[in-house]
């Protein structure tokens, strides 16, 4: 997706930055704060009291451990646009660390080109772990990634954009040698794009890195990922760190530039706050696939919002 | 893309690198000036109090030279195993493994890089040394460009035994290239090793830069010593001796491509970032 030279002016059949994706829920329709169809308004019944279905607090009594039972597995297989190989494919995919227990368990995952995924899971399910394992940052321990039917390497990180959760630039370097530094090893990165998102968010390109505050570096992160024209795009916590008013405009940035037969796959635990963009949903506990599945199945199926359900298969 | 690795590797150590081996020359300016007033006070102009505070700055100023000298090959070094470091093992490692590039193109940039500043600071060091000699020579007048050129004339009357010396001349000269990029390695290696660790990694790895060169150090003395004899012993034939630094040049190219393939062998199955 091109963007024109003048600063702010999309190009013919493209859409402009803050309007809905065709068959896409308008973002902030309903505004931040207010239910979604189907979906539990937040903050009713307030905080501390019972949500229907669920059992009140304090019964049994706390120093009672609830037993749960572990989820019913429900994998519901996405739907491919073309013959060949998935987009991402993970086989019994195994990480074990000398110190310490399984970080993933045989996880047999696929993920195919068009869809925008949340990969969600409490802490130290395992979501970072994949996400390495995917850029090619770690290597498992058994079983195998593969990116359009290739193992993580040069191609796959040709086809991969990645957006850690911590700030992997370097502090010296300002932000215009950043964009050059992009431009010069990802074919696909669109520096025209990329000067426009930065202006757009008054970001100065002369600027160093270590001079701007951490929401600001953020931003500029996930503006050289997403200016790429990846077929995946891996996003861990992209907003974390940043306002509400700039969460906004990072969910806005990544629904407007990227391509609509990419796949994005987000990592995050404010599922509030992204799961009206999300098609598909994939649950990660212990270091197993939970839950894959569209989120309005979610939806129909449990008569509950993604984030309502996150909670009840992961409470504590 | 190695090319374009290589043009960012040398954009970032351009700056420091040249302050270094820039601060090493103007040192040794100063050093070659002070010699020269030094040989001026010879002439009677300063009185002896003068003379004597002179030799004593002069010396004091000596002996900084050659610390800081020292000193600046030292943080050259350091530098390189720093850099490797925190480029591809910490926070800037999710960049730079994430490039569309090959894991040997990532060791190759850095490796070239490094090696290319050893060999300027070396030609730096050398010419700080020619400096401070040549200066030392106009007090002394015991050295001059016609002791070179009767040394060279000495080189040519010899020339047939040199040409018999000719595989220890070349192995001397192959281990003196190779040994920069072995030591550059050694130091990748012990990054490599240190990364394994889940905690002070960066005190690890030098402590295992340590480890290795103790390592090195008795190995080379052990391949040295029974050199040496060979050379000491008259009776041993020029080609037993060439044999001998044939073999010496081999073991380090031979340890050098193994250390390469083992820093490979980190970086791609041994990648550990957190």
């Amino acid at each position: 997706m091109e963007m024109n030279n003048t600063y702010g002016q999309p190009p013919v059949g493209q859409i402009p930055m803050g309007q809905p994706m065709p068959g896409q829920m308008p973002m902030g329709q309903p505004p931040y704060g207010q239910p979604m169809p189907g979906q539990m308004p937040m903050g009713q019944p307030p905080y501390g009291q019972p949500m229907p279905g669920q059992m009140p607090m304090g019964q049994p009594p706390y120093w009672q451990p609830m037993r749960r039972p572990m989820p019913q597995l429900i994998v519901e297989p996405m739907p491919k646009l073309e013959n060949g190989p998935s987009l991402l494919e993970c086989r019994n995919l195994t990480k074990s660390y000398v110190y310490g227990r399984n970080a993933l368990d045989h996880l047999n995952l696929t993920i195919e080109k068009g869809h925008i995924v949340g990969l969600l899971g409490p802490n130290g399910s395992g979501k970072t772990t994949l996400i390495k394992i995917i850029n090619g940052l770690l290597v498992p321990t058994e079983g195998e990634v593969l990116i359009n039917g290739q193992k993580p390497g040069a191609y796959t990180k040709s086809v991969v954009s990645y957006l850690p959760e911590r700030t992997y630039l370097e502090a010296q370097k300002d932000v215009k040698s950043l964009v050059e530094f992009f431009a010069d090893f990802y074919q696909d990165f669109r520096k025209e794009r990329a000067y426009d998102m930065l202006q757009a968010l008054g970001v100065p390109i002369d600027a160093r890195l270590k001079t701007l505050s951490k929401g600001t570096k953020e931003k500029v992160q996930l503006i050289l990922v997403m200016s790429r024209d990846a077929q995946l795009y891996v996003l861990d916590e992209p907003i974390a760190g940043v306002d509400p008013a700039a969460r906004d405009y990072i969910l806005r940035t990544i629904l407007s530039n990227y391509n609509s037969e990419a796949t994005i796959m987000i990592c995050t635990h404010l599922i509030y706050d992204i799961e009206n963009i999300l098609d598909d949903v994939v649950f990660i506990k212990n270091g197993r696939l939970v839950v894959q599945s569209t989120a309005q199945n979610i939806r129909n199926k449990f008569g509950k919002s993604v984030d309502m359900y996150f909670r009840e298969v992961f409470a504590c | 893309m190695l090319k374009t690795l290589l043009k960012y590797e040398w954009k970032d150590t351009w700056g420091l690198c040249t302050a270094c081996n820039g601060i090493a020359l103007i040192l040794s300016v100063i050093g070659a000036l002070m010699i020269s007033l030094w040989h001026y006070s010879d002439d009677k102009t300063f009185t002896d109090t003068q003379t004597t505070m002179l030799g004593v700055a002069f010396s004091f100023y000596i002996i900084i030279y050659i610390v800081s000298v020292f000193a600046i090959v030292l943080v050259m070094k350091y530098y390189f195993f720093v850099r490797y470091y925190k480029n591809l093992f910490t926070d800037q490692g999710y960049l730079m493994h994430t490039l569309p590039v090959k894991s040997t193109d990532l060791i190759n940039s850095k490796l070239i890089i490094a090696v290319l500043w050893q060999f300027i600071t070396g030609i730096v060091v050398g010419i700080c040394i020619a400096i401070i000699v040549f200066s030392f020579a106009d007090i002394f007048g015991e050295l001059s460009i016609m002791d070179f050129k009767e040394a060279f004339h000495d080189i040519e009357m010899e020339f047939d035994e040199i040409v018999k010396g000719i595989p220890l001349i070349a192995s001397g000269i192959i281990s003196g290239l190779v040994t920069p990029i072995f030591e550059i390695l050694l130091m990748y290696m012990a990054v490599g090793i240190g990364q394994q660790s889940k905690k002070n990694r960066l005190f690890l790895s030098v402590m295992v830069l340590i480890g290795l060169y103790m390592g090195k150090r008795f190995l080379s003395s052990c391949l040295s010593v029974p050199l040496q004899m060979l050379v000491i012993n008259e009776d041993i034939s020029l080609t037993t001796v060439n044999v001998g630094a044939v073999l010496v040049a081999l073991a380090i190219i031979a340890m050098t491509v193994g250390l390469y393939f083992l820093n490979k062998y980190f970086l791609e199955k041994k990648l550990n970032l957190e």
